[in-house]
């Protein structure tokens, strides 16, 4: 049981190029740029989608910053020379208009460019099919088509805001979406949300044929490390919600042209049937965005508290439970615009989402409990996330709670509630990932002092943020508005201080892991003692990742028994060496 | 390790399930009377919602034999159903709900049963027809609609 | 119900030389992944026009008259009718095709392939030719660009561009997907013609199959909703 197949041996009678990293250069400057774009190698693939989100995440980063900028200070309207009003104070904004591009902008980028493709597409590309003990994903040039198709998607949507940028919030709602003035930028940023949703769905369907069909030999569903449990889960709402996003945004793209009368009440269409079909999409939407950061949650725990996780196969469930559950909550979007039966019935199924969740926060706690925990900043993430998310599941109770939400729709309560889930959640478990792996990904170590510092910035600056605005939110202040009431301002004042933490805090982190990235001390195999398989490899990977197929012998959580592979012995201790006590 | 390899490369030589040729041609034949039958059945009036359910269930049935004949899902691996099988549940509930919502406006509050105005642009293009005498109000000659089905 | 032979040897066709991708196990590792993965993609349009069949019952619940009498009015059911029979038959063309594929019998995959396609071709030239260019050149046109003013002491109601509305999207959408299936069968046929298929390789017939089937099946759905609205 002890006795593990670490993949050291070196390659046997190959070349000496099978022992290079996956990215090692393979001639000139332009050989190099089109191995790059034309590889079906999912690692570098992991990679390019790396960058491309942490671009998207720049850009919707940046105008969350201006919009946070705007709120310093109300505006005052004044009378003009002619009597007219004339508002003063906008800045850095020129008009209202302005400032309502500036967070559709944020929104519509960090939801569609950002969050949904980061965990899976990015670290779930790199890290899920090492951890299968696979060559590769199932449909290697399909998960480059993917890419492409995410790029040509962010191309229509910077398009959009070339043209001038929409004002109609994310959520593109009818009849705002129908009747703007310029349906060219609508119809690039819905076309840009169709094409963006078949990069996810091929995602999405390539990690399910992965999960279903590659797994290494030994490995069945239960010896699966729980981040693969969380991307499959994942990956079925990708594929069975994602379609109906694609012909919501089609039929409005339609609309525009055509103006057929589906949405448009103008035309005899029905504006709350378009809200049906957009949170028919977009509130499994938000489940496509926490559960893998639960997976990656689920990881970093019990690796760094070196603790075999608690109820493996209730944390593993959950997240199929969670899945499951998203599809029949989607109303408790639209309880004040739909019918008082439909929102009795979502507001109570919403209730159900709490379960599964619940499992998972208190499994994590019980792991971490007489655990050997290492304060490493993956494990500061880790514990940020479970402060956080669980502040942001708790508050969603409330606006699950038909009558509570009444009062707290469209306030700051919301827009708190959705960055501690989106942000506090998933953003926290993605930066706690990237520097899990990061040793893996790149072959470097980070330093982990700065990397707390930055850890410990973030924390800070976001609940500077957006702790303020739960308060905000139940003093009534209404979302998605430039100026506010005088009283509100001292509370708007803090968030936007916390905001530039915030930054300063992200800033070290990319300055951390850019050093990292061109001076960075070289990486162990193993630097964390993690038992699954991505650390039976080099790092960074060979360019197949494994010289022989892995063959699994133990369950990727035996800290307890199973010293791990390609580690210095007595580096990890192990609690009980001999396995006797099992 | 050997027998683990031993184990991992074992069939090569999968055996497809090959459907008769009769069977293929009993189902075609199947699915033409199926769809005689729903054209038949819609001119028989049972009643809005009804004919709606026939229509529907005819169609089902259709489909089923589709899918598990021609499609061969009868004789596949069982994960292709579980799919198929998941995707429907998820338009039943997609459809479900939506209907839920859509059929009880104003169940409990009569205030959000708000109607919205009727389209105008039948209407008005009624009226610019009329206007511009391509068309009698009173009885129409200009159309040039072919085949005035049921009229 | 035979089992094939495992193999039939001898030709030398390139389906018997077929080796998997690298990172496969073994072909029927290959082809079954590759089935799952078409079958996940059907799955994902399937959900697609559910969101045309939602439309379709919300607004004939709130327009139930005017569904009723657009239907009648705009559309004729024998040429719904003609489709779905022409539909039907290639779908056991394709069928027939597969079954060639197992069998490893070339000319009957081609020929019955090339059928399908066929059919495919008389699908869209009848609707285009019966339906949308006689309904654009009448003003019988979705919402905002409708333009038909009546006759026949037929007076078109407010909701007649509703229904319109989702015909035209719903078909036209459906009737994308027979072009792309059309392309598809020729892209299968040119192959099976240069022997890339045989009881030990089919993926591709199999999944074009699959495709076309479910454009089958889809339309199996819309032809009683838009055309039989009693």
């Amino acid at each position: 049981m002890t006795t593990i197949h670490a993949d050291t041996t070196g390659p046997h009678g190959h070349d000496a190029h099978h022992d290079a990293p996956y990215y090692a250069s393979k001639g000139g400057l332009f050989v190099n740029i089109w191995d790059w774009m034309t590889t079906i190698d999912h690692k570098k693939i992991g990679v390019m989608y790396l960058f491309a989100v942490l671009a998207a995440f720049a850009l919707g980063g940046a105008a969350a910053l201006l919009v946070r900028m705007q709120l310093w200070a109300p505006t005052t309207t004044v009378a003009g020379a002619t009597g007219e009003a004339v508002v003063t104070g906008m800045w850095p904004f020129a008009s209202n208009l302005d400032y309502n591009k500036a967070f559709t902008l944020h929104g519509a980028v960090m939801v569609f460019l950002f969050i949904i493709p980061s965990i899976p597409a990015a670290l779930g590309n790199f890290i899920l099919p090492l951890m299968l003990g696979a060559k590769d994903v199932a449909f290697p040039r399909l998960n480059l088509f993917s890419w492409y198709v995410y790029v040509i998607g962010s191309l229509f949507a910077i398009a959009s805001i070339i043209l001038g940028g929409v004002d109609t919030g994310w959520t593109f709602y009818t009849p705002y979406s129908t009747i703007a003035e310029e349906y060219g930028r609508v119809i690039a940023m819905t076309l840009a949300v169709f094409i963006l949703g078949f990069s996810s769905i091929f995602t999405g369907m390539n990690f399910i044929v992965t999960v279903h069909k590659l797994r290494a030999p030994g490995m069945g569903w239960f010896d699966m490390p729980l981040f693969v449990w969380a991307i499959y889960a994942t990956s079925i709402i990708q594929v069975l919600a994602t379609p109906v996003l694609g012909i919501t945004v089609l039929l409005l793209t339609i609309e525009n042209v055509f103006k057929i009368g589906i949405f448009n009440p103008a035309y005899g269409g029905d504006p709350v049937l378009y809200q049906h079909f957009f949170w028919f999409y977009s509130h499994p939407a938000v489940y496509i965005m926490i559960l893998p950061g639960m997976g990656i949650i689920s990881e970093l725990i019990a690796v760094h508290a070196r603790k075999k996780i608690f109820g493996y196969k209730f944390v593993a469930f959950s997240s199929l439970g969670i899945a499951a559950i998203s599809f029949i909550v989607w109303g408790h979007h639209m309880f004040t615009s739909q019918g008082e039966l439909a929102s009795a019935i979502f507001s109570g199924l919403t209730f159900l989402v709490a379960i599964p969740s619940a499992i998972k926060v208190f499994n994590w706690t019980a792991t971490l409990y007489k655990g050997s925990i290492a304060l490493t900043t993956p494990m500061a993430y880790a514990l940020i996330f479970l402060f956080l998310f669980s502040i942001g599941g708790l508050t969603g109770l409330f606006l699950g709670s038909l009558s509570t939400d009444m009062h707290l729709h469209d306030t700051y309560f919301v827009v708190a509630h959705f960055h501690y889930v989106m942000m506090g959640g998933t953003v926290m478990a993605f930066l706690g990932g990237i520097h899990h792996w990061w040793p893996k990904m790149f072959g470097k170590m980070y330093n982990e002092r700065w990397a707390l510092v930055g850890a410990a910035l973030v924390f800070i600056g976001f609940n500077m943020t957006f702790f303020t605005q739960f308060i905000l939110g139940t003093k009534g202040m209404p979302r998605r508005y430039a100026t506010y009431v005088d009283e509100f301002q001292a509370l708007h004042q803090l968030s936007t201080v916390g905001s530039w933490i915030l930054g300063v805090g992200f800033l070290i982190h990319l300055a951390v892991l850019a050093t990292s990235f061109f001076g960075g001390k070289t990486a162990p195999p193993n630097p964390w003692g993690g038992l699954s398989l991505e650390w039976e490899t080099a790092s960074p990977p060979i360019e197949h990742n494994f010289h022989h197929e892995p063959v699994v012998r133990h369950h990727p959580y035996d800290f307890d028994t199973v010293v791990p592979p390609q580690t210095v012995p007595g580096e990890f201790p192990v609690a009980d060496p001999g396995g006797k006590g099992h | 390790m050997s027998q683990a390899h031993a184990e991992i490369h074992h069939d090569e030589h999968e055996h497809h399930h090959v459907s008769s040729m009769r069977l293929l041609n009993t189902i075609l034949a199947v699915l033409l009377v199926l769809t005689v039958l729903t054209v038949a059945v819609s001119r028989v009036h049972f009643g809005e919602s009804l004919n709606l359910w026939i229509a529907v269930g005819i169609a089902v049935v259709k489909a089923s034999l589709v899918a598990g004949f021609f499609m061969h899902l009868l004789h596949d691996k069982a994960m292709n159903t579980i799919v198929l099988f998941f995707c429907i549940l998820t338009i039943g509930f997609f459809l479900l709900f939506t209907l839920v919502d859509m059929g009880s406006r104003g169940m409990v509050d009569p205030l959000r049963d708000g109607d919205i105005a009727p389209p105008a642009i039948a209407a008005e293009a009624r009226q610019r027809a009329i206007a511009e005498g391509r068309l009698d109000p009173n009885e129409s000659h200009a159309d040039d609609h072919a085949t005035p089905e049921s009229h | 119900m035979t089992t094939i032979p495992t193999s039939r040897g001898g030709t030398g066709e390139p389906w018997e030389r077929y080796k998997h991708q690298p990172h496969w196990r073994n072909n029927a590792d290959e082809f079954e992944a590759a089935k799952l993965g078409m079958w996940l993609f059907l799955a994902t349009e399937l959900l697609l026009f559910s969101g045309f069949f939602c439309a379709y019952f919300v607004l004939r619940m709130f327009h139930p008259d005017s569904f009723r009498g657009a239907s009648e009015y705009y559309l004729n059911w024998q040429i719904g009718a003609v489709n779905t029979v022409i539909l039907l038959i290639s779908s056991w063309n394709v069928a027939v095709a597969v079954r060639a594929a197992q069998l490893g019998r070339k000319m009957i995959l081609a020929v019955n392939l090339f059928f399908a396609s066929l059919c495919g071709v008389a699908f869209l030239v009848i609707k285009l030719s019966l339906e949308y260019i006689p309904k654009i050149q009448k003003g019988e046109v979705p919402g905002g660009f409708f333009s038909y003013a009546g006759g026949h002491g037929y007076e078109p109601s407010a909701y007649d561009p509703v229904f319109l509305s989702v015909y035209w999207v719903s078909t036209a959408t459906h009737g994308f997907h027979v072009l792309v299936g059309v392309l598809l069968l020729w892209w299968v046929g040119w192959r099976a013609l240069k022997g890339h298929f045989g009881p030990k390789h089919y993926t591709a017939v199999e999944n074009v199959g699959l495709y076309w089937h479910i454009v089958d099946l889809i339309w199996i759905f819309l032809f009683p909703l838009l055309y039989l609205v009693p």
